[in-house]
């Protein structure tokens, strides 16, 4: 009953270090939130043994939890439901109607098309096809007498397979959570690898369990108890270090937010302040521009802070918002700013392997209208 | 070990319904004609090979079981269309690729039960497809050409071939080796002998050599800018290939050979087949070559699991017992059970008519030729019926012991009537009667004394007058039995059993038959 979690800082090799620990002769399951995750995950293996090894599966949660935990267990939801007879059409994307919806003077009143989770309609579309957002909230909830779901589909993981590796832990939320750690309880052999800090980066999936906790973040420290709490192994040494950060970059990130980044000294890179020359900078096309959102809106080469999440660039600068116009002062602090948006620009200043251009907002906007497609530049 | 565990049909061919176990290894399918066995075999093509898939759907006319169409005919609704529906269960290695692929509880009742590995094959009419087809449904017309072939796992997955969950082979001998058969042989063989990588390395080497080879030709072309090239979808290798032995294609060798080396290529363990299906074996072989045939399937056994359809006793008793299913109307039964020591000695005895007695209703077991020639003529003598109409065999045990056959006949619920001699032993008519009292469907019948001790003394005592004038005797001979003098007929009769049978039966004579001999008759006809 092996069970680990494995903590990361940014660009400390998290895809590296499970591509390369898994033994590939064995039956590997490795699981993560995106396809984009996906993607590199199945890139560092062909690189690390040339293809993906036979007898490993990588695939993203949510398609795993439609292909493994529900259909082949169709006739239980079926019996649950008391719906015999019902065939279901595949999958949809688009959420099921939310419990609440805005009302007529702005106010949050009771949708009548939501449907509760001890219903059917919870679950599946008109049209016969699983509400993709609901699936691990199924899981959870078919049950008959003692036998549970989520405990048959955690005995079938172990019959197929030797180790269960979820990457990019810390984005999986509320019922993908409760369905891990459900999960988790039963596996012979499961290690989650995350970074505490990136998590409510992903563009979905922004708040709650396990980060927070009626209304109030989890910080870091009472996240760990948890998972010690459901027996979890916790390793905060192998991946402490960030191998695509300079210390200088690591140290600044250290001081303003807070967050706990080492470099291992394999890159050197400085912190540098833009003011006179963001001209040259932003038409810089070897320096990938992060900006906070709509990053296809510039004409310069951009992408969005959470966007950016997992990739390694040569040189990138950092667009700040509004909130951050003190970051160099001595007396910032990150109170009063949403935890998501200081995660997303961690995730942001900790692209780069070497150096790290930041720009204020006031900066920035003295010059934004010439960058906007669309719009010519007044002289 | 990878597997076929289990079968089940609903309206196929010749079965409304029908749920069979198959052995681990070695399944010999036995029953008369018609009785479904080719359908078995079918069926189990039809799911693991997708066989149908591409076919017209006018192939539904001969799929769909006769007495679900009759069903329909008589009271035609969407409702109660005919349907097919197959599922077969599966032995997989948890630990090979795909295996969760095909496990799941979606099979059989579908409801919450024990996940099993398997895929299943339902072919019914498509409301949503057939809106429209109301009207000429309820005139009994059966729309086929909306009916849907769907093949899924039990984990709930379409079921592609490209995934196979074991190496499986079906050699049909019956119809002459057809060039489609043939491709699939081969074709079969190349896949489960050779990895993937093997086989993707030979089809890009074989396909750029071609071009090269054409290139090499140097013909001239068409015109200024046409030319003829090779069309590499037409040459694919999986097609053109044909298995040699000493330089000659298996398709050229004569049908009888060609499935024996097509056997025992499939048996071969280094050619990785999990499954073989063979079916009667016994068309275009020769007996020598039969028994070797028998013999390699023997052998290899316990290398992958072999299902053998055939109505040839020797090749069932020659392959045990043990190992036969035999199948009757809608059920399977196993005589998996029948004792050791009774299989083995089946396996060993030259002739035997096992096999005659499965499939008969009822039968007569008797001692030698001589009451197997005669009995037919005192049946048709006593009911005015012959054996035949009445599904009546008669079976001789020829020196067997009959409590070797009765052992299997148990298994079968059959009605068996034994008739035998007391051979002057008491306590055989003892036995004999104790086994009546607890035997409802087996009697034992003999002479009730030990002076009525063989058939021929019977026969004698009851028609002595006839058998007097019938049988000729020179005055001087003795007619000695075993050294005891038995007066002259009845010795002649003694020392000459199947002649006088011979002489009797051609007689056109009628005779009186002895008291247990009518008991007999009378029992088995009720």
């Amino acid at each position: 009953m092996a069970k680990r979690v494995i903590l990361a800082v940014a660009g400390a090799g998290k895809t590296y270090h499970i591509c390369n620990t898994i033994d590939a002769t064995k039956r590997n399951l490795i699981l993560a939130f995106t396809h984009e995750n996906i993607h590199n995950i199945q890139r560092e293996l062909c690189d690390a043994y040339g293809c993906v090894p036979e007898m490993t599966t990588v695939s993203t949660f949510d398609a795993f939890v439609y292909r493994e935990m529900v259909l082949p267990y169709e006739p239980s939801i079926v019996e649950y439901f008391g719906n015999s007879g019902f065939v279901s059409h595949g999958i949809c994307m688009k959420d099921p109607p939310p419990m609440l919806i805005k009302g007529r003077n702005g106010n949050m009143v009771s949708n009548p098309y939501y449907h509760k989770k001890n219903e059917f309609d919870h679950y599946i579309t008109k049209r016969g096809q699983y509400y993709c957002a609901t699936l691990p909230e199924l899981v959870l909830q078919i049950k008959k007498s003692k036998e549970s779901l989520a405990k048959r589909v955690a005995q079938r993981l172990n019959l197929f397979y030797d180790a269960v590796l979820i990457d990019e832990f810390q984005d999986f939320r509320e019922y993908d959570y409760d369905l891990i750690m459900t999960l988790a309880k039963q596996l012979k052999d499961v290690t989650l690898v995350g970074d505490f800090y990136q998590h409510s980066v992903s563009a979905i999936n922004n708040s709650g369990k396990p980060f927070k906790k009626r209304n109030k973040n989890v910080g870091y420290d009472e996240f760990i108890e948890e998972l010690k709490k459901a027996h979890f192994e916790i390793d905060t040494t192998t991946l402490e270090k960030s191998r695509r950060c300079a210390a200088e970059i690591c140290d600044y990130v250290r001081r303003k937010l807070g967050i706990n980044i080492v470099s291992n000294g394999d890159h050197q890179g400085s912190v540098i302040w833009i003011q006179d020359q963001a001209g040259a900078i932003l038409s810089d096309n070897n320096i990938l521009k992060l900006v906070y959102s709509e990053s296809s809106a510039y004409s310069f080469k951009a992408m969005n802070w959470s966007y950016s999440k997992g990739d390694t660039v040569n040189a990138a600068c950092v667009i700040l918002t509004d909130k951050f116009e003190c970051l160099d002062s001595d007396n910032f602090t990150t109170k009063g700013i949403d935890l998501s948006t200081i995660n997303k620009l961690y995730v942001a200043m900790t692209r780069s392997c070497a150096n790290l251009y930041l720009m204020k907002s006031s900066t920035f906007k003295g010059i934004k209208m010439r960058y906007l497609k669309g719009v010519t530049p007044k002289e | 070990m990878k597997r076929i565990i289990s079968l089940h049909i609903e309206g196929f061919k010749k079965f409304t319904f029908l749920d069979m176990t198959f052995n681990k290894h070695l399944n010999i399918l036995v029953g008369e004609n018609e009785a479904g066995k080719s359908t078995i075999l079918d069926a189990i093509r039809t799911v693991l090979n997708q066989q149908y898939r591409t076919s017209d759907k006018s192939v539904l006319r001969d799929l769909f079981n006769t007495q679900m169409v009759a069903a329909f005919q008589a009271a035609p609704s969407v409702k109660t269309l005919p349907y097919i529906n197959i599922e077969v269960e599966l032995e997989l290695d948890a630990t090979q690729k795909n295996a969760s692929y095909f496990y799941g509880e979606s099979y059989g009742k579908r409801t919450q039960q024990s996940e099993k590995y398997g895929i299943r094959f339902e072919c019914k009419y498509d409301e949503e497809l057939g809106s429209g087809m109301e009207q000429s449904i309820m005139e009994g017309k059966i729309p086929y050409e909306y009916y849907t072939l769907n093949w899924m796992t039990f984990g709930n997955h379409p079921y592609q071939i490209i995934k196979r969950p074991l190496n499986f082979l079906s050699i049909d001998t019956s119809n002459n080796a057809t060039v489609p058969s043939f491709n699939y042989y081969n074709r079969t063989l190349f896949v489960s002998k050779y990895d993937e990588t093997t086989r993707v390395r030979a089809k890009n080497e074989f396909r750029s050599k071609l071009e090269e080879a054409f290139e090499a030709t140097a013909l001239p072309p068409i015109n200024d800018n046409r030319k003829f090239g090779v069309d590499s979808k037409k040459v694919v290798l999986e097609n053109i290939i044909s298995v040699y032995e000493d330089s000659i294609a298996l398709e050229n060798r004569g049908s009888g050979m060609e499935s024996l080396i097509k056997t025992q290529i499939a048996l071969d363990k280094a050619n990785g087949l999990d499954v073989i299906l063979v079916e009667e074996p016994e068309n275009h072989l020769c007996f020598s070559n039969l028994q070797k045939m028998l013999q390699e399937i023997s052998d290899k056994q316990n290398d992958s699991q072999i299902i053998v359809a055939t109505h040839n006793s020797m090749i069932a008793s020659r392959l045990n017992l043990n190992n036969v299913l035999w199948i009757t109307e809608e059920q399977v039964k196993t005589l998996a059970n029948v004792d050791k020591d009774v299989a083995e000695f089946f396996v060993h005895a030259d002739d035997n008519a096992f096999l005659q007695l499965l499939l008969s209703k009822r039968v007569f077991l008797v001692e030698g030729a001589t009451e197997f020639l005669l009995l037919p003529k005192f049946y048709h003598q006593m009911t005015g019926r012959t054996i035949e109409n009445d599904g009546v065999a008669v079976i001789s045990c020829n020196g067997i012991s009959y409590k070797k056959y009765l052992e299997i006949a148990r298994k079968t619920n059959k009605r068996i009537a034994v008739i035998t001699d007391n051979d002057r032993e008491v306590e055989r008519i003892a036995e004999a009667n104790d086994f009546n009292e607890s035997n409802t469907l087996q009697h034992i019948f003999m002479g009730e004394t030990i002076d009525e001790w063989t058939w021929e003394v019977c026969i004698y005592s009851v028609n002595k007058a006839t058998l007097d004038s019938m049988i000729n005797v020179q005055k001087s001979a003795k007619y000695l039995f075993h050294g005891e003098n038995y007066g002259a007929t009845l010795g002649k009769m003694l020392n000459n059993k199947v002649d006088t049978a011979y002489q009797m039966l051609t007689s056109n004579k009628e005779f009186v038959l002895p008291q247990y001999i009518k008991d007999a008759i009378k029992w088995l006809s009720e």
